[in-house]
């Protein structure tokens, strides 16, 4: 909890000028302080030199005019109608981009926010962060390509992150998991359709209309294309997008191995170029990275592995586990041998035997795990990605609705200061003694 | 003879000096409640009381020369060793004095300071003074004298009972207001009119504008002078009072009478409290000297204290 002193009326403080006056003029008061008398024939005969030190000096500050200053000082402080408000602790808000393909695709108006899906969705964030977020801070939240790694920016509301952030942002092309940012403190902005509804989160009202283009490349040149009436067709692919490619790394992803060839043979029906190393290349919808040489010393572990009847040997570091991020899609005692992610597949083993099981039920087993891990390709967007973002309604959030976060409490504190006045005032008449003068 | 005021009375807040305003006095004029004349006749009537049980044994104050001789009373300290009877001295080797009853065709006379430092306390020291004075036209009646009241440019004669409605108007007349004090009434000469057949001269006011010897030369064989002398309860005692009032020092003294400022602090306030005593010491002594009878009043005292003070009613 935060507790701040708020004033509704803050030009009230001009009047706190009248107890400095009143002091002021109480301090020189003393100078014109008359007394009237018969004759000074005595006061000139004793004052003499006490007169001339006199002169100078100036009348004392008695304690019922420091108190009748301070009954001034409480109602001008009153009148600026001063409350005492307790309110939650600052927050982080969250606007969480989208990580689909379908940030790139054009905008239907394509107004002065950008020209792209995402330029806009980021306008808008930015408006509801200025509106919605005051005193607090908001996170930016992204992914960039190839491997979905989050990338965040924390910044003031309605401030716009920075390009360097959004370059990497928009360039991923993962599609984005919402469910995890369904709470009351995020917004979402979707550049693409949205399974459900978020039941917490906000999420702005949003709409760009069907992007045509390619949606599936069908190998040769081709692919299927969605036009602007929504209709599919197929096509030859634009001829400045550059070629997809599988690329490959590691022993037994090499020409002659089970892995390998099964690799090279899913590459070809999908019309993919093969490349080899850790360099990657524009267009490349997949990585397959195997575990490489065994560590000397090392434990290694040999079984019948998976459900087709092949078998590997692994082996993984004394220090624990293999660096693979992604999805766990095979493992061994609680350990990963196979992981993956989009656009990326992790292999721990370092030796695949020959398959002594069912050869086809091998390849279909891998062949799935590809077309799940493998990107659509610079270009290719999915018919839902084209079609979907199209968000009219508003959707405030319960973030808004306040029931989560505490709301501001205020107490008012000039009826108090008022009568704490009006009792000083009432001490200083009543206490005062005789009227002065 | 009876005189109506000749000072016109106008209001004080237009006093000037110079080209300068001066500060209006808080109490210049003057005024008797309709209770006054019974507070007179009190007064009379303990005086008359006081003659009685005095006459022929102890003495009131204002016997002296100039009546038909009564009888003898023991002579008291302070007593004009005049009065004694040194025949009886010489018999009974004890001081006795004559006592006399008063004639009718003796005058007492009353000087009334007016100036405008009179017009300073609340109730204003002339308020108070023209009280005393009044008191006096009561005892002069009830000892059988007249009496003739005299400020500065004007006087009245109280003749007899009738005449005291008349006397408070003419006491009501009167205004402190600049220049008419008690020394410009001595230094006018115009005195030696009216202490030609006086036997009592009574002089009320501050004397701020006065030296003793110009009042006490007006003291004669003839003539008992009685000087009481009526001070503002601030001027008497100006520390005490400011403090019942949470005034603080310093303060700006102006003089009423010529607008003059001065600022004093406290120990200045109090440097002038001694001073003013021995000032009131000087003239009490200059007075004893001079046979004459000195009375410190202040204006916040009642007439009947002050009479009590005296002439012991």
């Amino acid at each position: 909890m935060i507790a701040l002193l708020t004033f509704a009326q803050p030009l009230g403080f001009a009047a706190l000028l009248a107890p400095v006056l009143f002091l002021v003029a109480a301090r020189e008061r003393g100078k014109a302080e008359p007394r009237l008398v018969g004759s000074l024939e005595i006061w000139r005969r004793v004052a003499g030199d006490r007169q001339e030190a006199n002169r100078a000096r100036k009348a004392p500050l008695t304690p019922r005019i420091w108190l009748m200053a301070l009954a001034m000082a409480l109602v001008g402080f009153a009148l600026t109608k001063p409350s005492w408000t307790t309110a939650a602790e600052p927050r982080i808000w969250r606007v969480v981009l989208d990580t689909a393909g379908s940030n790139g695709l054009p905008a239907r108006d394509g107004s002065d926010a950008g020209p792209t899906r995402f330029d806009q969705a980021v306008a808008r964030g930015v408006d509801w962060s200025r509106e919605n977020c005051s005193g607090d801070q908001v996170l930016w939240l992204g992914a960039q390509a190839p491997d979905g790694t989050v990338v965040v920016e924390l910044c003031a509301p309605g401030a716009r992150p920075s390009k360097a952030f959004l370059d990497r942002a928009r360039l991923s092309a993962i599609p984005r998991s919402w469910e995890i940012f369904d709470a009351a403190d995020c917004l979402w902005l979707p550049t693409s359709g949205v399974p459900e509804p978020p039941r917490y989160a906000a999420r702005p009202s949003l709409e760009f209309g069907v992007a045509p283009g390619p949606v599936q490349d069908l190998g040769g040149g081709e692919a299927l294309w969605l036009d602007a009436a929504g209709n599919l067709s197929s096509d030859l692919l634009p001829p400045d997008l550059p070629r997809p490619s599988l690329r490959l790394l590691g022993e037994i992803t090499d020409a002659g191995t089970a892995l390998g060839d099964l690799a090279r043979i899913w590459a070809a029906s999908r019309g993919l170029a093969i490349t080899v190393g850790e360099s990657s290349q524009p267009g490349e919808v997949l990585f397959i990275r195997s575990g490489g040489v065994p560590e000397q010393g090392a434990p290694d572990a040999g079984a019948t592995l998976g459900r087709d009847g092949w078998r590997a040997r692994a082996s993984w570091p004394e220090n624990g586990e293999l660096v693979m991020a992604g999805l766990t899609w095979l493992g061994y005692q609680d350990r990963p041998l196979v992981r993956w992610r989009a656009g990326a597949i992790d292999v721990a083993f370092h030796q695949l035997d020959q398959v002594s099981g069912d050869p086809a039920a091998f390849a279909v087993s891998w062949a799935t795990l590809f077309e799940q891990a493998a990107l659509p390709g610079d270009g290719i967007v999915s018919v839902a990605e084209r079609r979907a973002a199209s968000l009219p309604k508003l959707l405030r959030g319960r973030a808004e609705g306040a029931t989560e976060v505490m709301p501001a409490k205020d107490t008012p504190l000039a009826p108090a200061l008022a009568i704490l006045a009006a009792c000083l005032l009432f001490a200083i008449t009543f206490y005062g003694g005789r009227p002065t003068g | 003879m009876n005189a109506k005021p000749s000072k016109v009375a106008r209001n004080p807040a237009d006093r000037q000096v110079g080209a300068f305003d001066l500060p209006a006095v808080p109490s210049p004029r003057v005024r008797f409640d309709e209770r006054f004349p019974t507070r007179l006749e009190g007064l009379e009537a303990r005086f008359r009381a006081l003659k009685l049980r005095s006459e022929g044994a102890g003495g009131a104050r204002l016997a002296g020369p100039g009546e038909e001789f009564i009888g003898h009373r023991p002579f008291r300290e302070g007593e004009d060793p005049r009065n004694l009877d040194w025949n009886l001295f010489a018999r009974f080797d004890q001081p006795f004095v004559r006592v006399f009853k008063r004639e009718a065709s003796e005058r007492w006379a009353v000087m009334i300071d007016t100036s405008a430092s009179m017009g300073l306390g609340k109730p204003g020291k002339l308020q108070a003074a023209c009280e005393v004075a009044a008191g006096l036209g009561a005892i002069a009646h009830a000892a059988g004298a007249r009496l003739l009241l005299v400020a500065a440019g004007a006087s009245f004669e109280f003749l007899r009972r009738t005449d005291l409605k008349p006397m408070l108007r003419f006491l009501e007349g009167l205004v402190a207001e600049d220049g008419e004090g008690l020394g410009t009434l001595v230094a006018s000469g115009s005195t030696s009119q009216f202490l030609r057949d006086t036997g009592r001269l009574f002089a009320i006011g501050d004397f701020w504008d006065l030296d003793a010897k110009d009042l006490l030369g007006l003291a004669g064989r003839d003539r008992e002078l009685f000087l009481m002398r009526m001070l503002s309860p601030e001027e008497l005692d100006p520390i005490g009072y400011l403090r019942n009032r949470e005034l603080e020092w310093p303060m700006d003294m102006i003089d009423v009478e010529d607008g003059a400022r001065m600022r004093i602090g406290e120990e200045a306030a109090r440097a002038y409290e001694h001073e003013l005593e021995k000032d009131l010491e000087r003239w009490e002594r200059q007075s004893a000297g001079h046979r004459a009878k000195w009375h410190l009043a202040t204006s916040d005292d009642s007439m009947e204290a002050t009479f009590a003070g005296v002439l012991g009613l």
